[in-house]
Parts: structure tokens; sequence; C-alpha cells
């Protein structure tokens, strides 16, 4: 076993902070959907709202600074692509159950697996950017009605806005149990909040 | 006329299930309506993402076991 230091700062206090939010997010969502009444439906609307703020804020931040770090390389991958989620998927499915290296080492060059690669960047690209767009097109719906969107829209954009909703709880609860697949049960989520993480040899 | 300040209504007395305007078609209102099917999909989904990694940790932790015992390692 040695210790690798793979996050940086800036990463662990994104993740925490994106984690907190879309948490807070997912609540209050789901409050006003009307599955639960807690802090009734008028606060949850507001939490919400503000909390979709914050999270485009740091969504946009994150961008920023994985374009000026080029951190963003982390998450391209050299090679055939789909041969290499195969392998990952492989030893998720098959090799973790026969005590098998992980298939990728983790590194200071390379901290994300290629299943994790293509995961958080169609996350960061395309689910969350999709969610945020189809969030404020309801938030502004009255204006946007003003300036000539049908009003028969609502419908559809609140139901994909739910649909992606649903669909980020399904990926929070496969996320969490993934954390527990490291070198031990807590090494993941360790590194996440102190940057160094345990690795096999 | 306005009404007065304490005839006021509240958010949630329309944008519930069973609100003032539970009767009221022809338009989609939060906190009232849902789409069946994006609720069954989404329960499926859910509940199956749950049953598995259940599935999985539980199969992770025979196999562990018998590694521990069976004396392949």
């Amino acid at each position: 076993m040695r210790k690798v230091y793979l996050y940086a700062r800036f990463q662990r206090f994104w993740h925490w902070m994106q984690a907190v939010i879309i948490f807070s997010l997912l609540f209050t969502g789901l409050e006003v959907h009307g599955l639960f009444s807690l802090m009734g439906y008028e606060t949850a609307f507001h939490i919400h709202n503000f909390f979709a703020w914050g999270l485009m804020g740091f969504i946009l931040l994150a961008f920023f600074w994985y374009i000026t770090t080029g951190d963003f390389r982390q998450y391209l991958t050299e090679g055939n692509l789909l041969e290499k989620i195969m392998m990952q998927v492989r030893y998720y499915m098959v090799g973790i159950f026969r005590n098998e290296p992980h298939p990728f080492k983790k590194n200071e060059i390379s901290r994300l697996n290629p299943l994790q690669r293509i995961t958080y960047l169609m996350l960061t690209l395309v689910g969350l950017p999709m969610q945020i767009i189809f969030g404020f097109t309801y938030y502004y719906f009255n204006e946007l009605v003003a300036l000539g969107m049908p009003p028969g829209w609502i419908e559809p954009v609140a139901l994909i806005h739910t649909l992606l909703a649903y669909m980020l709880i399904g990926f929070v609860i496969m996320h969490v149990y993934m954390t527990t697949t490291g070198h031990t049960l807590t090494s993941n989520i360790k590194a996440m909040v102190t940057g160094w993480e345990e690795v096999d040899e | 006329m306005l009404s007065p300040k304490e005839n006021a209504l509240g958010c949630v007395e329309c944008h519930a299930r069973d609100g003032r305007l539970k009767n009221l078609g022809g338009f989609y209102l939060p906190g009232r309506d849902t789409s069946p099917f994006v609720e069954i999909l989404e329960l499926i989904v859910i509940i199956g993402t749950l049953v598995g990694v259940i599935a999985h940790a539980v199969m992770r932790y025979l196999a562990h076991k018998k590694t521990l015992t069976g004396g392949a390692a």
C-alpha cells in the first residue's frame, strides 16, 4: 500500500460544495414536486431557486478552473475508449469478486479510470447543464412566454426537469456505493476529504 | 375591488395535490401535477439501482469471506 496525493484543494472544495448544492436541490425539488411536505412549498421553492444559482455559479467556476489549470486533460482518454471502459466494467462485474487488482492504477498523473472519465464528463458537460437549462427555463417561464415561447411548453419542461432529477438520484446512489470499491471501503472517501488516497502497490 | 390582505392566498393553496385548482385541467401546475410515466420509470430506475448495489455488496462480502476462509489466497 502506498499513498498518493490525488485531489487538489480546489477539487475537494468543488466536489463537496457540489454535493451540498445537489443534495439541497434534490431535497427541495422533491418537495416542490409534492412528494412530501417538510419545510413547506414556498420555502422549498425559494431555497431551490437560491441553490440553482449556486450550482450554476460553481459549475462555471469549475469550468474556469479546469480550463486554466489544464486539469481537464484528466478526463480525456488515449486509445480505444470503449475497450478501456469495458475493462473497467468487467472489473466491477467479475474481477472485484476474485480479488483481482484494479485494471487501471491511480497515480498523481492519472486519477480517474476510463469509466469515471466518461461518467463525470457526461455529467458535467451534458447532464447538469441540461438540468440547469431546463431549470432556468422553468424559473423564467413567464418572461420567456412574454418573449413568444408557447405556454404549453411548461409541461415537457417540468417533466424533463423531473426526469433528470430522478436520474441524478440514481447517479448519487451508484456514486456513493462505488466509493466503497477502492483499496479499502473508505479509502476513496478519505481521499476526497484529505486529498491523499491509499492505493494498491 | 381587491380583496383585503388577510384573504391573500399562499402558494400551497393551489400548488398541492388537492389544492384549490385540483379540478382545473388543461395546464401543468407544479406541485399538483405529475406524469405517471415519469414517476413509474424513475421508481424502476431508483429501486433497480438500490437493489443492484445491495446485491453487488452482498456478493462482494460473500466472495471476500470465501477468500479469507477458503485458503485460495
